[in-house]
């Protein structure tokens, strides 16, 4: 079975409304990075430039976070 | 071969898994328009697909996930060939990992060889649950129904507002980290992200808590049953449990730690 | 936008109209970091007092001031159609200047 209702965990995954927050929490705040023979990788795409209409937190651990929301 | 600087191509890695099968990807869309494949070296494999950099070279990359649209299109496609990777153990890349050509990831493996089977050792048998908790909308204190009548009330009743609200949010994020702690005790281990844009989200409530946990799949069950009971216990949270992720918050390896490999964020 | 003068039925231009965009949105920034500075000078205010190196006289007329430009606040935000959460600053990766539950 496809489709929304897919006993599938992958295929779930996909059709079903995971929220786009909780997924680029992941791909773009973990996972491993190496150096190397790499073309491209996140780290060099400059996300700490926060497009206004791109709404994405920086993703590196060391930028600030909500001035309200960081943690004494 | 994939890859190439003459092809204007790039090879986008996904994960790394040991005894990956091809079948299992097969016709799987990847990010792009050419579909999933595997690059193998030894027992460790690459789960890949061929980027054109028109689209995936470093300028255009970089407008596409400044779009949130592009963003989200790319963030899905990935994180779905992720998910069906990780019906068995897998290493999550970052993102955006690409590779000149086939060849590089190979090498790339057999560099990494051992500290990728350390980390698939780690986050076999297991699986990823993320918990969020939030202030639940409180009872708001009772609206002042008389205006303050003088300069002097006015500053008293400020103060005291002030007062119940640095109270509030101290008690929440005490309660916060006594229910991080209590659901890092019941997993084989924790790790806070921070707390989630609003904009991104659309939901205005404070966020709290943003954590993932590493859970043996066969006990995923019992953690359930405690986030139940955390749930009963602590009313003026509300719980939200998302999973099972493929282990992206758990993929570090050895030495060449992952940039987001801090147990909490700064 | 093709005819940028042209007049619609109620005789306002589309320019005029996207000029109330354009006011709105420059005041909704500049009520904002207003916002901003008359919660810290309450806060600053409430710590004075709590200090207790003020006389009565004096936190009572401090008082009264912030009461007046809390009001003064209020009937400006009414005045450009702007609520309590349309007032914000978004700093990018900074976040926002207001706190998203303020006070």
């Amino acid at each position: 079975m496809t489709g929304p209702n897919s006993t599938d965990l992958a295929e779930r995954s996909q059709w079903e409304q995971i929220a786009l927050v909780d997924i680029l929490d992941r791909v773009l705040g973990t996972g491993v990075v190496i150096s190397g023979e790499v073309t491209l990788s996140i780290a060099d795409v400059d996300l700490v430039h926060v497009s206004l209409h791109a709404l994405v937190s920086s993703v590196r651990p060391q930028g600030p976070g909500p001035l309200w929301a960081s943690r004494p | 071969m994939m890859g190439g600087a003459d092809q204007q191509t790039g090879v986008w890695v996904y994960a790394i898994g040991r005894q990956l099968d091809q079948p299992a990807f097969r016709d799987l869309p990847g990010v792009d328009t050419a579909p999933v494949d595997l690059v193998r070296a030894g027992d460790l494999a690459a789960v890949v697909s061929s980027v054109d950099l028109d689209r995936f070279g470093a300028d255009e990359l970089k407008r596409a996930l400044n779009d949130l649209d592009q963003l989200e299109q790319i963030a899905r496609a990935h994180h779905h060939v992720v998910q069906v990777a990780a019906e068995r153990p897998i290493v999550p890349m970052r993102m955006a990992t690409i590779y000149d050509d086939e060849e590089s990831v190979r090498l790339m493996l057999i560099e990494n060889s051992g500290a990728f089977t350390a980390a698939l050792h780690r986050v076999e048998g297991r699986q990823e649950w993320g918990v969020k908790a939030f202030a639940s909308p409180a009872a708001s204190a009772s609206p002042e129904t008389t205006a303050p009548v003088s300069g002097a009330d006015y500053l008293k009743r400020r103060q005291a507002s002030l007062t119940a609200a640095d109270e509030s949010r101290r008690a929440s994020s005490a309660e916060a980290d006594a229910v991080y702690r209590r659901l890092a005790g019941s997993a084989e281990a924790a790790r806070r992200h921070r707390p989630q844009d609003p904009r991104l989200s659309g939901d205005r409530r404070l966020m709290l808590l943003n954590a993932a946990f590493l859970i043996d799949s066969s006990a995923a069950g019992t953690f359930a049953d405690v986030v139940e009971d955390i749930r009963r216990t602590h009313r003026s949270l509300d719980l939200e449990l998302t999973g099972p992720w493929a282990p992206y918050s758990f993929a570090t390896i050895d030495d060449t730690v992952s940039v987001s490999s801090t147990e909490e964020p700064t | 936008m093709t005819d940028v003068a042209s007049p619609n039925r109620f005789g306002s231009t589309r320019l005029e109209i996207d000029r109330e965009d354009a006011e709105r949105g420059l005041a909704s920034l500049v009520l904002t970091v207003v916002e901003l500075l008359r919660q810290l000078m309450e806060r600053q205010a409430v710590r004075r007092m709590e200090y207790g190196d003020l006389t009565d006289d004096q936190i009572e007329s401090m008082g009264r001031t912030l009461m007046a430009l809390e009001d003064r606040m209020r009937r400006m935000c009414d005045d450009f159609g702007l609520s309590q959460s349309d007032l914000n600053v978004d700093l990018g990766p900074l976040g926002h200047l207001l706190p998203p539950t303020s006070q």
